[in-house]
């Protein structure tokens, strides 16, 4: 299925970390969670996830704040994947040059299609 | 009588003299006797006086003279004078033989003989009818000049203070900044004691006293006129100046003129493209009459001033419009940004919700049964987001009700110190890192609405919560405080609000920590002080330097209705 790639989600909202951990182990990705930006940028030190999903609005390090510290990082550098409730989705991926996006409330079917498409393209 | 005179010297030389004074034209020379009878005559004579010499010769010289002139002995006195001195001599109006009058200027010599003896008169007339005329006409134009003078000295007096209302127009667009300039400018223009303004109400159809000098507590007393009453009621009735000399003695309706002493009042109607504005009057302490210039004058200043008010109201009725505009674009940029903030708040737990329920769907499908572990942990994530979507949900429609005015408050007789505990107990059950600290006597009870003030405590503790998202102590006190006020106050040890944004935490839609994107919509606190202030209490905040926020309720334990409160 996902042969061991990694997925890290990078959100506030305690409840979609939860549901993505639960959705994305079931299909045998390994899940890592942060709760902001800078969560996130230190977990980065220690290991790369095959690919990132970002919230944008968060507080403290926020998803354009983490973008731009993310993309002085050397390279490889996994793709982003935007998740967002925000009704200008595309246009805050574009901000930030992120590889896709996902405008909340996405289905189960998009997530898992967008996160397989990202993992096995590398 | 003596026709024609004995000749000293040669006979020829006394012909040529003869011929001489018989043909000179631009004088009347002639003789008179002694008693003033006329006794020669010349070509003058008869030119200006209309008589020939056959008709005048004999006659007495006071022909020439108006009846007044004889009537007054004026010929007998010239003549006596000129016997006495030698000579008589002025200007004076003389009569045609046809009746028309010239002015004349006449010189009687005595004439004597050469023993002293008078034996006549010789009388020189000379006609200065066109001088007199001419000076009578030089004193005709200095007299329109002046009168031309005058009027232009008025007129420029009426300018400079056309000028001086215009200017006070023209600097002030403040209707109250306005009239007290116009009303100072009156005042020393006309010098009077009083001036005030009084605006038509045209609703009630009556005088509003607006503005005035010298006599502020008619402002300040808002001395009201019904149109058609008193003296400022018939002057915007009629449309027209009323001056009272004595204003003891007339129908004056304002007690304070009377009181003030004022004696003359002098008024006139503010009237713009036919429209009565108000009226505008003067008054003077001591009694006084005011003359038609004066109240021309005052009409010409009201006139101005009345367009002035007109521009300032308009530019009044303009700003408030700008100001209204402005406040609705901000109140529909508020909407428009707190349905896209609703829309992110609702998507959220929808996202998780979806996920979740289409996750154990999948499992089913692929013939997988979940574990009972993972179920519950997917179905207590389900009931945690539904009460989160209701909460939501239960906040929109709150701020609604309360924008339509139709939320209702039902009194009963609570005990708060039960309430309250209830409240914290069940919201403590939602996070374990925070410690809810309830302090409070046994019990204190209030008529106040249970659910209403129930959604008050959970809202103040849900934000102390959310705010303080490294946990640590939330402390709820409530007591009884003075005067049957009942005080409650939720503390907690997170981030508190920057000084900046402190101002507005209870408006509507307003979000102190939106640049953190801490979620939330910016009602909790908005529907929490429209709750406390429909229950006649009030909420503030205050910041403790060591940490956090603290909101302080009070309200009154038993409201001055009993049961139900209708909204607003």
């Amino acid at each position: 299925m996902s042969d061991g790639y990694s997925v890290m989600v990078v959100d506030d909202d305690e409840s979609i970390r939860e549901a993505l951990e639960v959705v994305l182990s079931d299909e045998g990705y390994a899940v890592q969670l942060a709760r902001d930006g800078a969560e996130a940028l230190r977990l980065l030190k220690g290991s790369l996830p095959d690919v990132i999903l970002l919230d944008m609005k968060m507080p403290g390090v926020d998803g354009w704040a983490f973008a731009d510290a993310y993309r002085s990082l050397p390279d490889p550098r996994p793709p982003v994947i935007v998740l967002t409730a925000a009704p200008d989705a595309p246009r805050w991926a574009a901000d930030i040059s992120a590889d896709d996006v996902l405008a909340k409330p996405f289905d189960l079917a998009s997530l898992l299609d967008i996160v397989a498409r990202h993992t096995t393209q590398k | 009588m003596i026709d024609r005179e004995p000749v000293p010297a040669g006979q020829q030389q006394t012909d040529l003299f003869r011929l001489l004074v018989e043909s000179v034209k631009d004088y009347a020379i002639f003789l008179l006797g002694p008693t003033g009878h006329v006794m020669s005559w010349n070509d003058g004579a008869q030119r200006i006086k209309g008589y020939t010499r056959d008709e005048i010769v004999g006659k007495h010289f006071s022909i020439f003279y108006p009846p007044r002139d004889v009537q007054h002995g004026k010929p007998d006195y010239g003549l006596k004078t000129a016997a006495d001195e030698g000579r008589w001599q002025e200007e004076g109006w003389r009569v045609r033989k046809d009746g028309s009058r010239f002015w004349a200027s006449v010189v009687i010599t005595a004439l004597v003989d050469s023993r002293g003896e008078l034996i006549g008169f010789a009388k020189v007339t000379r006609d200065l009818s066109e001088r007199k005329r001419a000076e009578e006409e030089r004193a005709q134009i200095l007299d329109l000049e002046h009168a031309a003078r005058l009027e232009a000295e008025r007129a420029v007096e009426r300018l400079t203070v056309i000028q001086g209302v215009t200017e006070a127009a023209l600097a002030h667009l403040d209707l109250d900044a306005l009239l007290t300039e116009l009303l100072d400018r009156i005042a020393d223009t006309l010098a009077v004691d009083t001036v005030a303004v009084l605006l038509l109400e045209e609703d009630e159809n009556v005088l509003v006293a607006r503005a005035a000098k010298g006599i502020e507590e008619e402002v300040a007393q808002g001395i009201r006129i019904p149109v058609g009453e008193g003296f400022a009621g018939r002057i915007a009735a009629n449309r027209h100046a009323v001056a009272l000399e004595d204003v003891d003695h007339a129908d004056v309706l304002n007690p304070i003129l009377q009181q003030k002493g004022i004696k003359s009042l002098l008024g006139v109607p503010l009237i713009v493209e036919g429209r009565v504005l108000g009226v505008l009057h003067v008054g003077s302490l001591h009694q006084r009459e005011f003359n038609a210039r004066e109240i021309q004058l005052l009409q010409i200043v009201a006139d101005r001033a009345a367009l002035a008010i007109d521009h300032a109201r308009l530019f009044e009725a303009a700003r408030t419009a700008r100001h209204d505009a402005v406040v609705a674009e901000a109140t529909v940029r508020a909407r428009d940004e707190f349905l896209s903030v609703a829309a992110h708040e609702l998507k959220t737990p929808l996202t998780s919700l979806r996920l979740t329920a289409q996750t154990l769907l999948r499992r089913i499908e692929q013939g997988s049964v979940p574990d009972m572990i993972s179920l519950e942990r997917s179905l207590r994530l389900v009931d945690r987001q539904t009460d989160r979507l209701s909460l939501l949900v239960t906040h929109l429609l709150e701020t609604v009700r309360l924008q339509a005015g139709t939320l209702q408050l039902e009194r009963k007789d609570t005990d708060l110190v039960e309430l309250v505990r209830n409240v914290a107990e069940q919201i403590q059950t939602h996070t374990d890192h925070h410690e809810i600290n309830v302090r409070a006597p046994r019990s204190i009870r209030a008529a106040i609405d249970p659910l209403r003030f129930e959604q008050i405590v959970s809202n103040l503790l849900d934000n102390a919560i959310k705010f303080s998202p490294e946990g640590g102590p939330i402390d709820i006190e409530i007591e009884q405080s003075t005067q049957g006020n009942v005080r409650l106050s939720v503390r907690d040890r997170g981030i508190g609000v920057p000084p900046e944004h402190r101002a507005h935490i209870f408006e509507r839609f307003y979000q102190a920590h939106t640049q953190d994107h801490r979620s939330g919509m910016g009602l909790g606190l908005y529907i929490t002080t429209e709750i406390i202030e429909k229950h006649g209490g009030s909420i503030r905040a205050e910041f403790p330097p060591d940490a956090g926020t603290r909101f302080i309720v009070e309200i009154p334990a038993f409201s001055q209705e009993s049961g139900t409160e209708g909204a607003a």
